[in-house]
């Protein structure tokens, strides 16, 4: 089992994409690098190759050139089990679609990642009761099964599960197309607002320019982008 | 692990119930049908356990036994007992008991012996009463004492013959039932048994001489197996006699009922079969919301172990609780048709724990599901590999 992985983050760098090109769709992306706390919105078309720069920078995707670092590690040359370690420790994706567990309740579903992470599992000041209050979710729905909850709400616990465990970075991969306007904009307070307490970095993919106040950067992906 | 296996589970309970309870029918029939072989098996190998040899007038092998052991087919000759005392007369005979045939009550065989019968070859004993002592007093076997519903004391007019109908009044005898013998799942639950010398009296004709008291067959134990050839070869030299080792013509009977037998082996490797589809169904099922559920804990950093382990031991754990459900089902089978089956079937089956066969039964629960749901949920598992988010 791997438990330790080479500590080398110096610097406040925690994501960097330089002369990215995904051998398997063939398109290349601009530099981007992601620090410390910084959010982060990436927009485009479809097409445009939004979500498989997701999937590179989560080191779900090793078929690039280039380089993708997340702490300074390069997915690239780390082993496939270490590659699932350090996604365990560092990362909290929000999926486009509902994925929560159907047969675990809400504070199991949330507590997950710390299943697979002795880190996130120390660093979880933050209760799963808190995380779901904070978002919104109210004591009494903690112990329901996602099927019991509206949209709105299921995004949410998955947000809260992202959030478990204070992992650095946090990428969310269209996370309000579920929503409606009204609704997205206040998942994007609750989350940014529930991100600020740990520092964490975000990066979103999202075609909805609206909400793109309250981000530090905003870089749009054109079809074809060289 | 533990948990989410659990939490799973009860999510489905309402599908997977019908799963269980379907693989836990077809286990509990193959252990079903593999006690009662047993049962049938241990019944007449039981039958002729102590008897080391069966002496009678020369015939086939099969047909001494079926006849003196198991009161079936046709009689061999008879022997005088004088000629049988003289030939058995020899140290390396420890005992042997005459056993006449021929006599019937109520469709029962009766089995004409003498006391030392019981001391050899009833090592159950009795339920209840002991054995004859004197002219005039029988000895039940369980199933007809049941079936004719008997009790110690109960006279009984035994008539000479095969009929079913009671014979003349001058060829009867009224004997006092003395004795039960406990159920042996042998031929002798179904037996009559008195003193051969009240045989003689049924079979006096007033109106010829008295021939010379006369057995069918004598059943031997020796004194050390090694007498045993000797005695064998001895015995069936002479012109007018031949011996037979109960074993060796047992075998012979199993092989004539091989058959049979490979038929109920395939009935039952069918049912296996079944229940391995039965299985494989379940599994493919689960296969696609697996995938999703496997991309969604590989994106979240679950390592293989976790994502291909958590669908494998909950087969795995289908067929161990199927196989504990079937396990009971039997117990519960077993205790409700014992009695019937005794009865009315003369098969005792075995009340044990968990039989060698019913072990290897469990190992094979366990392993199946596991082969059968490695390939397709590691495939599964590649698939979630790729492109995990756009599946998402």
């Amino acid at each position: 089992m791997l438990t330790s992985l080479p500590w080398r983050w110096q610097t406040d760098r925690m994501l960097i994409c330089s002369n990215l090109t995904s051998l398997r769709v063939d398109i290349s992306f601009p530099t981007i690098e992601v620090t410390e706390g910084q959010r982060i919105l990436i927009s485009g078309a479809s097409g445009s190759g939004k979500s498989t720069l997701l999937n590179l920078m989560a080191g779900l995707d090793t078929n690039y050139n280039g380089q993708v670092q997340l702490l300074d590690l390069d997915w690239n040359a780390l082993t496939a089990a270490q590659r699932q370690q350090l996604r365990a420790d560092h990362i909290g994706i929000i999926f486009q679609s509902l994925n929560l567990i159907p047969y675990l309740d809400l504070i199991d579903n949330v507590e997950l990642p710390a299943r697979f992470s002795a880190i996130r599992r120390k660093a979880a000041d933050r209760s799963a009761t808190e995380l779901l209050d904070r978002l919104g979710l109210p004591a009494r729905i903690h112990r329901r099964k996602p099927d019991q909850l509206s949209l709105g709400q299921r995004q949410r616990v998955a947000a809260a599960r992202a959030l478990y465990g204070a992992p650095k970075l946090i990428l969310a991969d269209e996370p309000t197309s579920a929503l409606d306007s009204h609704n997205a904009q206040r998942f994007i307070d609750l989350l940014t607002e529930s991100m600020n307490l740990d520092n964490q970095s975000l990066v979103m993919v999202t075609h909805d320019l609206s909400l793109a106040t309250g981000f530090d950067r905003h870089i749009h992906l054109d079809v074809g982008h060289a | 692990m533990l948990n989410a296996l659990w939490q799973s589970a009860r999510y489905r309970a309402s599908s997977l119930i019908w799963v269980v309870l379907s693989l836990a029918l077809a286990l509990g029939l193959v252990m079903l049908v593999e006690r009662l072989r047993d049962g049938v098996r241990d019944g007449f190998s039981q039958s002729v356990a102590n008897i080391d040899l069966v002496v009678g007038a020369p015939a086939g092998d099969v047909q001494l036994l079926l006849h003196s052991v198991f009161q079936l087919g046709a009689p061999t000759q008879s022997i005088p007992l004088a000629r049988l005392e003289q030939a058995l007369t020899q140290p390396s005979v420890e005992w042997w008991v005459p056993i006449a045939l021929g006599d019937n009550y109520r469709g029962h065989a009766v089995v004409a012996t003498q006391a030392n019968y019981f001391e050899h070859l009833t090592p159950n004993g009795f339920s209840q009463g002991q054995a004859f002592e004197k002219s005039g007093q029988l000895v039940l076997g369980a199933r007809v004492a049941t079936k004719l519903d008997y009790s110690l004391g109960q006279s009984m007019r035994v008539a000479h013959g095969q009929a079913q109908a009671l014979g003349d009044q001058h060829d009867q005898l009224t004997f006092e039932l003395v004795g039960i013998l406990k159920p042996t799942g042998g031929p002798i639950d179904n037996a009559v048994l008195i003193d051969i010398a009240d045989f003689q009296t049924l079979h006096i004709d007033p109106l010829r001489p008295t021939p010379p008291a006369a057995a069918n067959a004598a059943l031997v134990g020796v004194t050390a197996p090694f007498a045993l050839f000797q005695l064998q070869r001895q015995l069936t030299a002479e012109p007018d006699l031949t011996a037979t080792l109960p074993g060796v013509a047992l075998s012979r009977l199993w092989s004539v009922f091989g058959g049979a037998e490979r038929a109920l082996e395939l009935l039952s490797l069918a049912l296996l079969v079944c229940a391995g589809l039965t299985l494989l169904a379940q599994t493919m099922s689960q296969v696609e919301r697996r995938t999703r559920e496997m991309a969604l804990y590989h994106a979240m950093g679950a390592p293989l172990r976790y994502s291909l382990g958590l669908p494998i031991v909950e087969s795995a754990s289908i067929g161990l609780v199927s196989w504990a459900v079937a396990w009971c089902l039997l117990q519960v089978a077993s205790t409700l048709i014992s009695e019937w089956l005794q009865q009315s079937q003369g098969i005792l089956l075995p009340q044990t724990g968990v039989t060698e066969f019913e072990g290897a039964l469990l190992v094979c629960s366990v392993v199946a599901p596991v082969l059968l749901s490695v390939l397709p949920h590691w495939l599964a598992w590649r698939r979630s590999q790729l492109n995990s988010l756009e599946r998402l």
